[in-house]
C-alpha cells in the first residue's frame, strides 16, 4: 500500500516489482508485562526476530511491542520474551496496526472513548 | 540504560547539533533531549507518560518533533523529480495535499520514509526521518530544473481529540470543517506564518504545524498553542509519550523498526 501501484520508473522500482512481500515487522502483545526494547523473539529456543521498540498500552491492557522478524511469522503465533523485571512470558505476535485497524480515529471517522483506568503495568514489568 | 542530553548554559562543544525554534520554551520546561536526525528532540519533561497519554487520548498534547526534518523542492520540473525518487506518483498530487513518501535504493532498501506536501505546481517540502536523505536527494537532481534547500524549518504536533478545536482557536485563516485527512494550508499564528498539515506521529486526530522562524518567533508559537489548549487539557509532552500511542498505531519509526536492509 506504501508504493503506487501504477507508478514506474522510480529509483528501486524494478527491484520492488520482484522483492519478497513476506511482512517482517509485526506486532507483539504480551498480556502479562512490557517486553524489554532489545529482547529475542524465542520459539522452541531459537531466535526468531527482535523487540524494536516496547511500551505498556494502557488501551490494549498489556505490553504492546513492535517487532522485527527474521523469518516470516504469522499473527497468532506465540514467542516465549524477556519483560521489565527479567521475567520471561509468552506473548502473541499480531497485525498491525493493534488498535484502530482502519485508521478511523485520525481521519475523525469515530471516537474510541478512553477512560483512563488501570494506567499503569502490572507489578512484575 | 539509556543517555539523554539536557541544557548547559556553559559554553563550547556542541557543533553538529540543531536546536529546534521551540528549544528555548522546552529549555525553560525542563526537557531531556535524544538526538535525532542530528537534532535534539524532547522525549521527556519529567512527567508521568502515563499522564501524557491520558491527554493524547483525552484531551490535546504539544510536541517538538523537529526530529522531522523539511526539505524543499522547487522549480518547473519539481513534480517530475518527485516522480524519479519516490514510490508514488507525486506529480499526480494537488496543491495542498500530502502524502506518504518513501524513497528507495536502486536495490529497492529503503532511504527514507517521511511526508510529502504538495505546496504549488512547482514547490513541495519532504518531511523526512532520521536518514542521509539530503545528499541523496540533490544527487539524483541530474539534468532536471529543480533545487533542493533545507529552509531550516521547526515543527511541533498538535495531538489529541482537541487539537483541531486548539488549531481553530490558535490560527487566523484556519477551517475547521474543511481541513481534512492529509490536507495542508498555510495560516498565521499571532502574525506569525506557519503551514499546518493534518499529519502526525500517534494514530490520533492531529495536526503538525511548521515555522521556519527562529528563537523569538518558536516561542511565541508555542505560547500561542499552549494558551489556546488550557481550556482543552493541553499538556506539552516528549516523544516517550508519543512512542506509546505510535506502537499501538502500528507507526514504524525509520532507523530502529525497518532500516536500509529492508524493502517496503
Amino acid at each position: 500500500m506504501f508504493v503506487g501501484k501504477d507508478h514506474d520508473g522510480y529509483v528501486g522500482a524494478e527491484a520492488l516489482a520482484v522483492a519478497d512481500r513476506t511482512p517482517l515487522v509485526r506486532g507483539l502483545f504480551c498480556a502479562d508485562g512490557e517486553c524489554v526494547q532489545g529482547a529475542d523473539l524465542l520459539v522452541e529456543n531459537r531466535a526468531v526476530g527482535v523487540v524494536t521498540a516496547s511500551t505498556w498500552s494502557p488501551t490494549l491492557q498489556g505490553g504492546t511491542a513492535l517487532v522485527r522478524l527474521s523469518q516470516a511469522l504469522e499473527p497468532g503465533t506465540i514467542v516465549q520474551v524477556a519483560t521489565r523485571g527479567k521475567v520471561t512470558c509468552s506473548a502473541e505476535i499480531r497485525a498491525l496496526p493493534m488498535f484502530d485497524a482502519e485508521g478511523l480515529i485520525p481521519r475523525g471517522k469515530a471516537e474510541i472513548p478512553f477512560e483512563g483506568a488501570d494506567l499503569r503495568p502490572p507489578a512484575t514489568a | 540504560m539509556r543517555y539523554l542530553a539536557r541544557p548547559e548554559t556553559e559554553p563550547g562543544w556542541a557543533y553538529g547539533l540543531w536546536r529546534s525554534a521551540f528549544a528555548d520554551v522546552t529549555d525553560a520546561l525542563g526537557a531531556r533531549y535524544a538526538v535525532y536526525n542530528h537534532r535534539l528532540v524532547p522525549v521527556t519533561f519529567g512527567d508521568c507518560r502515563f499522564a501524557g497519554y491520558t491527554a493524547l487520548r483525552t484531551g490535546a498534547i504539544l510536541m517538538d518533533a523537529s526530529g522531522e526534518r523539511a526539505l524543499e523542492v522547487k522549480g518547473p520540473d519539481a513534480g517530475l523529480y518527485m516522480d524519479r525518487i519516490m514510490c508514488r506518483r507525486m506529480s499526480v498530487m494537488k496543491p495542498g495535499r500530502a502524502s506518504y513518501g518513501l524513497m528507495c535504493f536502486e536495490d529497492g532498501c529503503l532511504v527514507s520514509d517521511g511526508v510529502v506536501m504538495r505546496m504549488a505546481e512547482d514547490r513541495y517540502y519532504y518531511v523526512h526521518a532520521s536518514a542521509e536523505v539530503f545528499s541523496w536527494m540533490r544527487a539524483h537532481v541530474g539534468d532536471l530544473e529543480v533545487t533542493i534547500t533545507d529552509p531550516d524549518i521547526s515543527v511541533f504536533q498538535l495531538q489529541g481529540p482537541k487539537s483541531l478545536q486548539v488549531a481553530h482557536a490558535m490560527c487566523d485563516g484556519f477551517d475547521l470543517e474543511t481541513f481534512r485527512y492529509f490536507d495542508v494550508v498555510e495560516a498565521t499564528v499571532d502574525g506569525l506564518p506557519v503551514i499546518l498539515s493534518r499529519t502526525g506521529w500517534t494514530g490520533e486526530i492531529g495536526l503538525e504545524v511548521y515555522t521556519a522562524g527562529r528563537q523569538e518567533e518558536g516561542t511565541r508559537l508555542w505560547r500561542a498553542a499552549q494558551k489556546a489548549g488550557e481550556a482543552f487539557g493541553i499538556m506539552a509532552v516528549g516523544l516517550d509519550v508519543l512512542d506509546m500511542r505510535r506502537i499501538e498505531a502500528g507507526i514504524m519509526n525509520y532507523s530502529s523498526d525497518f532500516d536500509q536492509t529492508m524493502t517496503p
